[in-house]
């Protein structure tokens, strides 16, 4: 990491700290304005966590290359006696550390104020948001040096997280996850995503043509495709070699006639009374996107 | 004497434009190369390259004996780059921009940028923003010089500058960088302020260096010949490198590189009433290169 060019963008990219902290104010005296209107308050902390900081991440990502585009200095900073990778990476530490104390902010301040400390003991998604506000920081500031049109990466930026979410869903056999601990897929589904945009955005960074847009684009979606395939890969063998060596846990019991089926988190299993031993009949519950959760991957109960 | 840099065949395209072909050429500590070519051939493009701003599709460039791959940063520790628009940060500070610039360098001079900065117009405190286009450059060189740099190069930074500004401050600069044995590679259109500083030139032409000599070598072996014939003029000369020609009735007028004893003794061959011939400016040898002429020379 650069030193000097952290301090740089932080110089750069003050007014949003300074535009989060007008909005905590204005946040603060519409809590006060609206003391009584519990539902208006519900909706306000609920949003505030869910898409007002998320939305403080994209923006702060979308805008990471913006002046370099604005004054032509990617010529500059390239010409430097910087590797690519450094400069991208010090722009990302800087800017993630903008959106940390952002968050930290308004982790600290939201409790404080008069309204909000109530309903924050009711509403809470701190989790979510800091996951949402990071997944989508990295994402917008992975697509961020493709285009100087900062609306296009913020459109791109909330759309793409959305069909990716669907697709790894779908492949990585999440259903034994979302059956049991929906938590550990959200977060699993937004560190896998976040971190293959990261990827393909720093490996293009460093390799492609600058000066040519098709390339820059063209070397982007080349090695997005790379790391989607092997963070899809990598992330199946996780699931199917995690699956094995889980802990035999006991969810619930099925009976049909003298047969009896116990469900557990590695599968369904039929007790055959005269072994005395467990015969399994079918691997986790799987789910798949719009049909939902079958039961024993569609071989038992039809 | 040693190489700074050699350039090995280096090619470069844009899709199916080719910009840049077999371009091959070495630097050696000290002297001062200028680089002339119409526009779109190739100058800002060899220069990205060598600054690994952009990759070459072909060719390698060697610094200091050491192939340079693109994305390597440690051989632009010690080479300056000014290019044609200056592109700081122009929100930043004079003063703040050469710390900024400076922190990027191991052998930043802080002592010789105050000696330089103090001879300067220029006011620390100053938006970059507020600069005008010939403070820039100023700030530009700057940041280059402080550097240390052993080869720096110039992409074209003095046009639209006042006369004064060109006339003095680049001849001294790069003239002071030149004697401290600092290599410097000069590209402009500025073919007058070229003239006064080159020790070499190239010439790029079609994307490739159609010259590559000393100064002295180019101005020496380089002329223009007038003949008046007893008659009707020939459509040619029986005379290697001639680089344009032109014909009316009985007189022709040619540009011819290398004017040598061969070349004479071809034109003494002639019958003729009269023969004039005469050295040419930069600029007239510049034109003879790039213009229309029937002949080019592969100076590879």
């Amino acid at each position: 990491m650069n030193k000097q060019l952290i301090i740089k963008e932080w110089k750069e990219k003050f007014w949003v700290p300074v535009f989060a902290l007008a909005f905590l104010v204005l946040f603060a005296v519409a809590a006060l304005a609206f003391a009584g209107r519990r539902d208006f308050l519900d909706a306000l902390t609920g949003a505030i966590q869910l898409f007002f900081l998320p939305l403080i991440g994209i923006l702060l990502g979308a805008s990471a290359f913006s002046s370099e585009f604005k004054e032509g200095s990617w010529a500059y900073l390239f010409s430097r006696p910087l590797k690519k990778s450094m400069i991208w990476l010090s722009k990302a530490v800087a800017l993630a550390g903008l959106l940390a104390a952002i968050f930290l902010v308004y982790y600290i301040f939201l409790p404080l104020i008069p309204g909000f400390k109530e309903r924050l003991n009711e509403i809470q998604f701190w989790g979510i948001s800091a996951l949402l506000s990071f997944g989508l920081f990295f994402i917008s500031f992975s697509l961020s040096y493709l285009t100087e049109k900062q609306f296009l990466i913020v459109f791109f930026s909330m759309f793409i997280p959305a069909g990716l979410g669907l697709l790894f869903s779908s492949l990585l056999r999440v259903a034994y996850l979302l059956a049991r601990s929906p938590a550990i897929l959200i977060i699993l589904i937004g560190v896998l995503g976040s971190l293959v945009f990261m990827a393909a955005s720093l490996y293009a960074f460093c390799r492609t043509d600058f000066s040519q847009q098709k390339a820059k684009v063209f070397g982007f979606l080349k090695a997005f495709s790379l790391f989607l395939v092997l963070a899809v890969i990598l992330g199946s063998a996780v699931f199917t070699i995690g699956e094995r060596f889980q802990r035999l846990s006991f969810l619930h019991l099925e009976t049909d006639g003298h047969a009896v089926y116990p469900n557990t988190s590695r599968g369904i299993y039929r007790y055959d009374a005269d072994q005395d031993k467990l015969i399994k009949v079918s691997g986790a519950s799987k789910f798949s996107p719009g049909l939902g959760l079958s039961v024993g991957g569609g071989k038992l109960f039809g | 004497m040693s190489e700074l840099l050699k350039v090995a065949e280096l090619g470069k395209s844009f899709g199916r434009r080719r910009v840049l072909t077999d371009v091959s050429f070495a630097v050696e500590p000290g002297r001062v190369y200028g680089f002339l070519g119409r526009n779109g051939e190739g100058k800002t493009t060899l220069a990205r390259i060598l600054m690994g701003i952009i990759p070459a599709s072909r060719g390698e460039v060697l610094f200091k004996g050491k192939i340079v791959k693109f994305g390597d940063s440690e051989y632009k520790r010690e080479i300056g780059y000014i290019p044609e628009d200056p592109f700081f940060y122009g929100g930043m500070k004079v003063g703040e921009f050469l710390r900024f610039n400076g922190s990027f360098y191991p052998r930043w001079n802080t002592a010789r940028v105050r000696t330089f900065f103090e001879t300067l117009d220029l006011n620390p405190g100053a938006r970059i923003k507020t600069l005008s286009r010939g403070e820039k450059l100023q700030l530009g060189f700057v940041a280059a010089i402080g550097a240390a740099p052993d080869i720096l190069i110039l992409d074209d930074p003095t046009s639209g500058l006042d006369v004064p500004t060109r006339h003095d401050f680049l001849r001294n600069i790069i003239r002071d960088l030149a004697e401290r044995g600092t290599a410097v590679l000069f590209a402009t259109h500025m073919i007058h302020e070229l003239e006064r500083v080159a020790d070499h030139l190239f010439i790029l032409h079609g994307g490739r260096i159609i010259l590559n000599r000393s100064f002295e070598d180019v101005k020496a072996l380089t002329r223009r010949v007038r003949l008046w014939f007893d008659g009707e003029a020939p459509e040619k000369l029986p005379v290697e490198g001639v680089l344009s020609l032109h014909r009316e009735a009985g007189r022709l007028e040619a540009v011819v590189f290398p004017w040598n004893g061969a070349a004479e003794e071809g034109i003494r061959s002639l019958s003729l009433i009269r023969t004039e011939i005469e050295p040419l400016s930069l600029e007239e040898i510049f034109v003879g290169f790039v213009g229309s002429g029937p002949a080019r020379l592969d100076a590879k």
